[in-house]
């Protein structure tokens, strides 16, 4: 025993020293709403957009733990392109949220979005996971190993969540002390975008999570759109993922439209899965068949699942900025045409409709 | 599983721990367990990954097994080819099938396309040249008559397996290990559990503090000279030098130690895989201080049996060479690869013919000799870590922006870059520097600190993590080989 607290004394020493100073900075530090191992804040590398528009949404805004009815999730094809006022326009009272952010979280990344919005909200009635047809995370590029999905995963839902001191929030101020020779915490979230969409970025319980595409329309013409269209208008890409060493490859549309309805279930809220618009022509599109069959065998196990739209819901090449992403001024009539289609399955007026429903076969 | 990751730290290792206690008196049934929770450490992100790795291991221990039985020199030599093609056959497919596709069959268009597209996306299991390397050695051993075949299989898969090695090593000898594994261990004494508990967070000061920080620096340098074509922005090149220099000695080190640091944990002993290497004097100082679990390896397997230094001067330059364009092609398939291994083996050649330290000591006297040795060899070594790091469309760029000198980097409009650069470097050479001076490394010192020293070391470590650790870093640099 002896030669145990001989041994660790420099630790235990160590550690009350640390709780000392945590305590003291807890009391008369700084404050910073962003103290959470979910950032990275390096020095010499720009902290990622999409993790400020998660944790905004998530904790700062208060939109995921208030009362809402209808919780969106998925990619950013929702986040631009569903303005949650012009959606409750149609839903007689009900509250919707737009908790969407970006496909850079993958499959794994929505699920986990979902899953903590509904632990946040335990009164909602239904799931909403609105992903653009042309821009699946099966896609490499979105793997499920991403390291945005694994600290999402790792920082905001699971345990390790709890691990935060209150001297963590210096992080942010040291690295642009290195980098900038400041050590105050920048007004700008992020130096790609102008200033009103920096504000919009810190603000957006203002538009329930709505944002608009950050691009301005006049420096992509419908030209330049076609050419977008052009090159990606396809699904094999996004639909498969490599897997045993590289021996085959998965499909995983299907298992994780699974994943979501046994989600809801576990929730007991309903779900809704939603293909957003596409500047895209179905019989241009290789590949759109086999896909599509994965989700009318998902629809079939799975009839009280709403499937609004079709894989190839084909909008005018104006109100698209590229292959998934509505312009802003598209985005009210996509909003209530959706809402009334919510609304009419919520009451029951249209049943179980849509172009994957068994009795649309 | 990473070795940074909470779940290795706070969730794996701890469980193991506590059920490794549990079992300590049966040696069959901690061993069987330590393979079962070493398979699981493997499998976190791929279970198709263990299938090379049970092959390798499987074949390996029934081959040894008749390799010893034999008496017919023929059916044992046989017996040793076999197990050779398949473990170079699986390291040779994985490792060089993408590169081979991609640059040769690319080249030659021999095969259709198709084909290329299928070897491009085979997946290199982590760790695969670790673990073959160490049951090639075993099965070596055991024709030359040096070891004898291991009589339990459940403790020859956890010699193979066992988890803290297995991913980037040590390379550990059967001779080393599995009599460690054949007993009952101690129980952990607190000074060897405090070693342990060290080893560890020290390790993860180098990765996550040290080496993820470095990482970030490569990445700026080398994207700075790129841009510093046609532009006034150069000198980056050396940036991207000095930084991956200690980035690739910090990120493998923390390996080693976190390594070294959770096998103590369980009474094992895993080898010294460094000791100082940025204060070597000349190549072959530096081959015994960089990942000397590789370098005895490559010695005792590759350049002894083809004839080492004993046949003269031509025949030695050859072997050294030939054993270090291996030891790059070992890493990875590429031509940098090769360029590095050669250049280290040029290395080696020029210091055997004439060896330069021992005339800067002549001429500039002992101390000031060993210092501009020390000097000159980190700096040859350096363009190695150039050829190592970079890719062939960067390498022309970086080696551009290299004939202009570091102080350029001030334009990079970085305030307090410099600071940062300088700090993260002290923090790698003057831990080193003080186990140098003693023959050691850093964490050989903690048990011989003063208590107020360990204090501030264990607060320092905390705070370095806490404040500018990175959090989603890179992987291990030696989890690709």
């Amino acid at each position: 025993m002896i030669s145990f607290i001989s041994s660790f004394k420099p630790v235990f020493i160590a550690l009350l020293l640390v709780a000392a100073v945590e305590a003291a900075v807890h009391q008369w530090g700084s404050k910073s709403d962003y103290n959470s191992n979910f950032f990275e804040f390096s020095p010499f590398r720009e902290e990622k957009l999409q993790k400020f528009i998660i944790y905004d949404k998530f904790f700062l805004s208060g939109l995921a733990s208030r009362p809402s009815d209808i919780m969106q999730v998925g990619d950013s094809s929702g986040l631009f392109g569903i303005k949650p006022k012009m959606v409750e326009t149609q839903l007689h009272g009900l509250r919707y949220v737009n908790l969407g952010c970006c496909g850079d979280t993958g499959w794994k990344g929505y699920y986990d979005q979902a899953k903590l919005a509904l632990r946040m909200n335990p009164e909602a009635k239904m799931l909403l996971l609105h992903v653009g047809p042309m821009l699946l995370p099966g896609d490499p590029r979105f793997n499920s190993w991403h390291p945005l999905n694994t600290s999402l995963h790792d920082h905001l839902l699971g345990p390790w969540r709890f691990f935060t001191l209150p001297s963590m929030h210096y992080r942010w101020k040291i690295s642009r002390f290195i980098e900038f020779g400041q050590f105050d915490e920048p007004e700008i979230i992020s130096t790609q975008f102008d200033e009103s969409w920096n504000a919009k970025l810190k603000h957006l319980e203002h538009e329930d999570g709505w944002l608009p595409m950050p691009v301005d329309p006049a420096t992509r013409p419908v030209e330049a759109v076609q050419k977008i269209a052009d090159r990606n208008c396809e699904y094999e890409k996004s639909a498969e993922e490599v897997v045993l060493l590289g021996a085959t490859k998965r499909r995983v549309l299907y298992p994780w439209l699974v994943r979501f309805a046994e989600l809801a279930k576990d929730y007991n809220v309903k779900l809704a899965v939603v293909f957003g618009p596409v500047p895209c022509q179905r019989e241009k599109i290789a590949g759109i068949d086999a896909i599509e069959d994965e989700v009318r065998r998902f629809q079939k196990e799975y009839p009280d699942v709403f499937i609004p739209h079709s894989m190839v819901n084909t909008y005018p090449l104006e109100d698209m900025a590229d292959q998934i992403h509505l312009w802003p001024h598209a985005t009210a009539d996509y909003s209530k045409k959706l809402g009334g289609e919510l609304s009419g399955w919520l009451t029951g007026k249209d049943g179980a409709s849509g172009p994957y429903a068994p009795a649309a076969q | 599983m990473a070795f940074h990751s909470f779940t290795y730290l706070l969730g794996f290792l701890p469980l193991v721990l506590l059920i490794y206690h549990v079992l300590r008196r049966n040696v069959w049934l901690t061993n069987l367990f330590l393979t079962v929770a070493s398979w699981v450490f493997y499998a976190w992100f791929s279970l198709a990954s263990l299938i090379p790795l049970l092959t390798s291991s499987v074949l390996d221990f029934y081959i040894g097994k008749k390799i010893h039985a034999s008496s017919n020199p023929k059916t044992r030599k046989w017996l040793l080819i076999t197990s050779l093609t398949v473990n170079l056959g699986i390291l040779a497919f994985f490792k060089y099938a993408v590169w081979f596709s991609t640059s040769v069959i690319g080249w030659l268009h021999v095969v259709d396309s198709s084909f290329i597209t299928v070897l491009t996306q085979v997946v290199l299991p982590a760790g695969l040249s670790f673990y073959t390397f160490q049951t090639m050695s075993y099965t070596i051993d055991i024709y030359r008559g040096k070891e004898v075949p291991c009589p339990s299989f459940v403790t020859y898969l956890c010699f193979v397996t066992l988890f803290p090695q297995l991913v980037a090593g040590p390379i550990e000898r059967s001779t080393h290990l599995i009599p460690q594994l054949s007993r009952v261990r101690e129980v952990v004494s607190p000074q060897m559990a405090v070693l342990a508990l060290f080893l560890i967070s020290w390790g993860l000061f180098k990765k996550i503090v040290l080496a993820d920080n470095f990482g970030l620096l490569v990445e700026l340098g080398e994207t700075q000279a790129r841009a510093a074509q046609g532009h006034d922005m150069v000198g980056a090149g050396w940036l991207f030098a000095y930084s991956f220099c200690f980035q690739i000695y910090c990120d493998f080190s923390a390996y080693t130690d976190i390594a070294r640091g959770s096998a103590l944990l369980i009474g094992i002993d895993l080898m010294r895989n460094f000791k100082t290497p940025h204060f070597a004097r000349n190549p072959s100082d530096f081959w015994q201080r960089w990942h000397i679990s590789l370098s005895t390896w490559l010695r005792d397997y590759l350049y002894i049996p083809l004839g080492g230094n004993r046949h003269g001067g031509w025949n030695t330059a050859r072997n050294l060479l030939i054993t270090m364009v291996l030891g790059g092609l070992w890493h990875g398939a590429g031509m940098l690869f090769i360029a590095w291994g050669l250049w280290h083996g040029l290395l080696l050649v020029l210091y055997h013919m004439i060896p330069i330290d021992k005339h800067l000591e002549t001429k500039l006297g002992k101390r000031i000799g060993a210092v501009c040795s020390t000097l000159l060899f980190f700096h040859l070594s350096l363009f190695g870590w150039i050829l190592f790091r970079a890719s062939p469309e960067s390498l022309p760029m970086i080696l551009e922006s290299m004939r202009y000198n570091m102080s350029h980097i001030a334009r990079f409009h970085l305030e307090n870059f410099h600071l940062f650069f300088v700090g993260l470097v002290c923090a790698v050479l003057i831990p080193d520097w003080l186990a140098y001076r003693k023959g050691v490394e850093f964490t050989d010192l903690y048990p011989r600190m003063p208590g107020w020293c360990k204090v501030g070391v264990w607060v320092a470590i905390f705070y370095a993590i806490i404040l500018i650790g990175k959090r989603a870093g890179y992987d291990f640099i030696y989890f690709q080989f």
